[in-house]
């Protein structure tokens, strides 16, 4: 396989992985918020924090690495193409791509 | 040595340092440009871009509103934890696009990326000056609070021989002084000394507070019986605004001017990645510690709400300060740390007001030093006005952040759609950004903050993206339409 296609490749795999792990962080801050508990639940104490308090920080703290993770796989380079919505509106109607 | 006469070695010794950074960084400048004087020359490395979006992010509000916030709303305000995370995973949507476009085209200012977006609309130009209105109004907002901060803690750490006026007046002056010498270098490089100051202060606070109540147990039981409420899970209500303030402030916050230019300066793509990857990290270690400090001050303290609440982490530093001379020292140290962190921000706020009023209010978008020095003068034009203001100590730090986001959080779609979204037109922009500002405004004026929970700057942003889609549809289409009738009769 030419070079130039397994950069391709990997690129493409770390776009995917950098994806999974933003949709990750969605779902942990759905399960930080208790919006699934009663307000009428008895105090219980965990780690010693109550145990909603809990659930919350370990979630911020997989998001946390989650998100590191992400950045990591974030590839920024100066001389990237500019985003396609800097375009010039005389070189023709927008494409499916740009919407 | 007492106390107050600590404080004052230690104010006058930070200070000097200050002065010191300040001259090495006016001697390091390589030209009077805005691009030199406002982004330190796009040469910030991972270590100083790191602590320097660090100590802006979390400023007086972080250390002196967070905790008097957690303190009355109890475990609840674990939330911060995770509004302030939301700002590094935010980005993900802003600086991939943002940072090859602000380099390529020389972009100085967040108005430089909407003129630029929106440069054949007609519109364009107002739109870019609305922003500017904005981002003004949420800056010297920011401004004001961190110089009532300041006030504050120069007035506890010294004991009151410097008093809150003075104390307000003084270290206006003095962050005038350096940023006007060295600019961001001079801001960037206090900022990371002030960074690590803040952490080590804040570690060391925590340290002392959940040794001397006996853990995190029994702080956590003493509260429960202190004020149940504290400990209590969140009704609907709770729930609605845990969401509506991780929305709020994750998306606002990366509209601030001073992180924007922040992704400009840094000295490449990778730097800027590198430095985010250990940002997100940054809540776990300043914003959660803020909230047990605040949380564990429940059983301890008895303070009136309102302003007295902001005085949580003083009254704590007070109290940690009459334990022997050892803890007088670690006190004094916090006091400083906190007192860094506000003015980190607070330089921060002026170099952009400074930037924002002269390139995107004014439309001066050249690039010699005769434009550094209108933002430089109009910087201090904004100190002037504002000092009066933030001599009243009537007004309580989060409120004034709230007040902030519901303005700011209206350019979002200027920034996060327009990167994406190329059918976005600047008319439909400016007409979504009225609206959703007029709603927000109104609202406040008229004495509601939240309905339901949810913030009115989030429904304003709702109402505005609604208006922004919708409106570049419709235009899109009648774009669409006029072509076909004018090719028509052609053919």
């Amino acid at each position: 396989m030419p070079e130039e296609n397994v950069d391709q490749d990997r690129q493409a795999a770390r776009r995917r992985r950098r994806r999974l792990l933003l949709v990750a962080i969605g779902f942990l801050y759905l399960l930080s918020v208790p919006w699934y508990r009663s307000p009428s639940d008895a105090l219980n104490i965990l780690w010693g924090l109550p145990d909603w308090v809990t659930v919350a920080v370990v979630c911020y703290a997989l998001v946390a690495v989650f998100n590191s993770l992400a950045w990591r796989l974030t590839d920024i380079d100066d001389g990237d193409a500019l985003p396609l919505t800097l375009s010039d509106p005389a070189d023709g109607p927008p494409d499916e791509e740009s919407l | 040595m007492s106390f107050s006469e600590m404080g004052v070695v230690a104010l006058v010794v930070y200070l000097a340092l200050l002065l010191g950074v300040s001259e090495v960084a006016s001697r390091m400048r390589r030209d009077g440009s805005p691009s030199d004087h406002f982004l330190g020359g796009r040469e910030l490395g991972v270590f100083v871009l790191f602590l320097t979006l660090y100590a802006t992010a979390y400023s007086g509000n972080s250390l002196l509103g967070y905790p008097g916030k957690a303190y009355r709303s109890g475990f609840h305000f674990i939330m911060s934890t995770g509004f302030m995370m939301a700002i590094v995973v935010v980005f993900h949507i802003l600086v991939p696009k943002l940072r090859p476009a602000a380099v390529q085209r020389g972009y100085v200012t967040p108005g430089d990326w909407v003129r630029d977006r929106f440069r054949h609309d007609r519109m364009g130009g107002g739109l870019t000056r609305m922003v500017s209105v904005l981002m003004i109004v949420a800056l010297a907002n920011f401004l004001l609070a961190q110089l009532k901060a300041m006030g504050e803690v120069a007035s506890l750490v010294t004991g009151d021989m410097i008093p809150y006026s003075w104390g307000v007046i003084g270290l206006a002056g003095m962050i005038l002084f350096y940023e006007t010498r060295g600019g961001m270098r001079a801001v960037a490089w206090t900022d990371a000394a002030q960074g690590i100051l803040m952490l080590v202060g804040l570690m060391t606070l925590l340290a002392w507070l959940m040794s001397s109540a006996g853990g995190l147990t029994a702080v956590t039981e003493s509260v429960a019986a202190t004020r149940p409420a504290a400990v209590a899970l969140p009704d609907a209500e709770g729930v609605a605004n845990w969401f509506s303030t991780i929305a709020l402030l994750g998306l606002a916050s990366v509209i601030y001017p001073q992180a924007i230019q922040r992704v400009y300066a840094a000295q490449s793509g990778r730097v800027l990645t590198r430095s985010m990857a250990w940002m997100t990290f940054m809540p776990l270690a300043t914003t959660l510690v803020v909230t047990l400090i605040g949380v564990a001050a429940i059983p301890r303290l008895e303070l009136a709400s309102g302003v007295a609440s902001d005085g949580v982490m003083p009254a704590l530093l007070i109290e940690w300060s009459e334990e022997g001379a050892g803890s007088r020292l670690a006190a004094v140290l916090v006091f400083i740390g906190a007192l860094s962190a506000i003015m980190s921000t607070a330089d921060s706020c002026l170099l952009s007001l400074g930037s924002v009023l002269a390139r995107d209010f004014l439309g001066k978008t050249g690039t010699d030093a005769r434009d550094t020095r209108l933002g430089k003068m109009l910087a201090a034009l904004v100190l002037v006005f504002i000092i009066p203001i933030a001599l009243q100590r009537d007004i309580t730090l989060w409120r004034l952040i709230e007040l902030k986001m519901e303005i700011l959080i209206q350019c979002v779609p200027a920034f996060l759609l327009a990167l994406h979204w190329r059918r976005q037109s600047a008319g439909a922009t400016l007409v979504g950004l009225l609206v959703g500002t007029g709603f927000a405004m109104t609202a406040t004026l008229a004495g509601t903050s939240q309905w339901g929970g949810v913030h009115v700057g989030v429904i304003g942003l709702f109402l505005n993206g609604c208006v922004v889609v919708l409106l570049s549809l419709f235009s899109g289409k009648a774009d669409r339409v006029a072509t076909k009738r004018v090719v028509v009769p052609a053919d």
